[in-house]
């Protein structure tokens, strides 16, 4: 632990990537959640509605 | 060979960004292989060390330049009498005075001595985790990767602004409200990539050229966009009746896209600026200036990566948004 603590101090653009990757990761898993989301209510709708989709060109699962 | 690599790259993002469609959720290998893309992608750009070529140590030590570089240690021998080291394409001597153990490096330290015109080392370096390396260059240094990711979301938006035109000219013709989404939501995105690539901008530019605004030519004119864009979605709000809505949005992008190209590639390139590229220069820039200069090998393929995995999500976030607004319209 202290020699990779020793390490980042000497190297500190890996303490950038280390950072830069945990916010790609946080913004990843952000767009997998809202992803998700947008699923389910047009699964809602879709089970609401089923007709809805024929006159609507191809919205949910054409 | 720069502009084939360029142009594949935004050539295969957009083919695998379009699978399945545009309007369908994407699927579970595809939502998670960007993932993967991204983390490499930062790894990529942020890990490799900066070296100096032979040419540019022959440079630094002509203009007398006292800093450190970092170079290869390629076709070198060693002159053991007076431990020096002697590399064929570097017009000056390498003094090894501290005793560096120099056999086993690929890398050393240098810094250039104006009083006896030679290069003392003093340190030796590892390749990092990938080894390979980009182009040291001293008014920019480790800045030079902001290239990497700064260009490319501006290149993002151009691409948006394309789309949304593309569909405004299909509404137009077909009188589908879908086309609409499409371009509106199109349109919003290429927004959010131009105003990332504006705050990226200014946070370089005050390192580089010490204020966050100059108005620089490419700096006014990624600005007027904003100002375009931004109208566009005032016009929208201004319009209660969907129908006129929808053709004057159509228009408004359909004549707006005709002044992306002029304001992000030409008027920075014929206007005298501090971007690089810019009139006077005598390149057309890093990017697509036909010189290697800022971008060696190595660079110009993690910037056609980079750009790739910057199609692959600006696809993504295109896919939510054109979902959230069909289904608002649905509700």
């Amino acid at each position: 632990m202290v020699e990779n603590m020793n390490f980042l101090e000497q190297n500190t653009l890996y303490i950038v990537l280390i950072i830069s990757l945990m916010i790609w990761l946080g913004i990843f898993f952000y767009l997998i959640f809202v992803d998700k989301k947008i699923t389910r209510l047009e699964k809602m709708i879709l089970i609401d509605n089923p007709k809805t989709d024929k006159n609507n060109s191809g919205v949910i699962n054409e | 060979m720069k502009g084939l690599i360029i142009a594949s790259s935004v050539i295969l993002g957009i083919i695998i960004g379009l699978i399945p469609n545009l309007i369908k959720e994407k699927p579970f290998w595809w939502k998670y292989l960007i993932g993967v893309l991204f983390i490499l992608n930062l790894v990529l750009i942020l890990s490799p060390v900066l070296v100096s070529d032979h040419s540019y140590a022959n440079y630094i030590a002509k203009t007398e330049i006292e800093e450190p570089i970092t170079l290869e240690l390629k076709d070198y021998t060693i002159n053991s009498a007076r431990d020096t080291l002697i590399i064929s394409t570097i017009n000056y001597p390498i003094i090894n005075n501290s005793n560096y153990d120099v056999t086993t490096k690929e890398l050393i330290e240098v810094k250039f001595n104006k009083q006896n015109k030679h290069f003392s080392i003093i340190g030796t370096k590892d390749y990092s985790i990938i080894p390979i390396s980009y182009p040291l260059i001293l008014e920019l240094k480790e800045r030079i990767k902001i290239m990497v990711l700064h260009v490319p979301t501006a290149w993002i938006s151009v691409l948006a602004y394309l789309l949304s035109m593309i569909y405004s000219v299909m509404y137009l013709r077909k009188r589908d409200y879908k086309y609409d989404i499409y371009a509106h939501s199109a349109a919003g995105v290429g927004v959010m990539f131009t105003i990332l690539a504006t705050v990226t901008g200014m946070i370089w530019a005050k390192f580089n050229w010490g204020a966050y605004w100059n108005w620089d030519p490419r700096q006014t004119s990624i600005f007027m966009l904003l100002i375009i864009y931004f109208a566009y979605f005032g016009l929208r709000s201004a319009i209660e009746n969907s129908e006129t809505r929808a053709r004057l949005s159509s228009v408004y992008l359909i004549i707006a896209f005709t002044t992306v190209p002029f304001f992000v590639f030409i008027l920075p390139r014929i206007s005298s600026g501090l971007h690089p590229g810019a009139a006077g220069e005598g390149t057309a820039g890093p990017v697509l200036g036909g010189g290697a200069e800022m971008l060696n090998h190595n660079l110009l393929i993690t910037f056609g990566y980079s750009l790739f995995c910057f199609t692959l999500l600006f696809f993504w976030i295109l896919n939510l948004k054109i979902r959230t607004e069909l289904l608002n319209k649905k509700w």
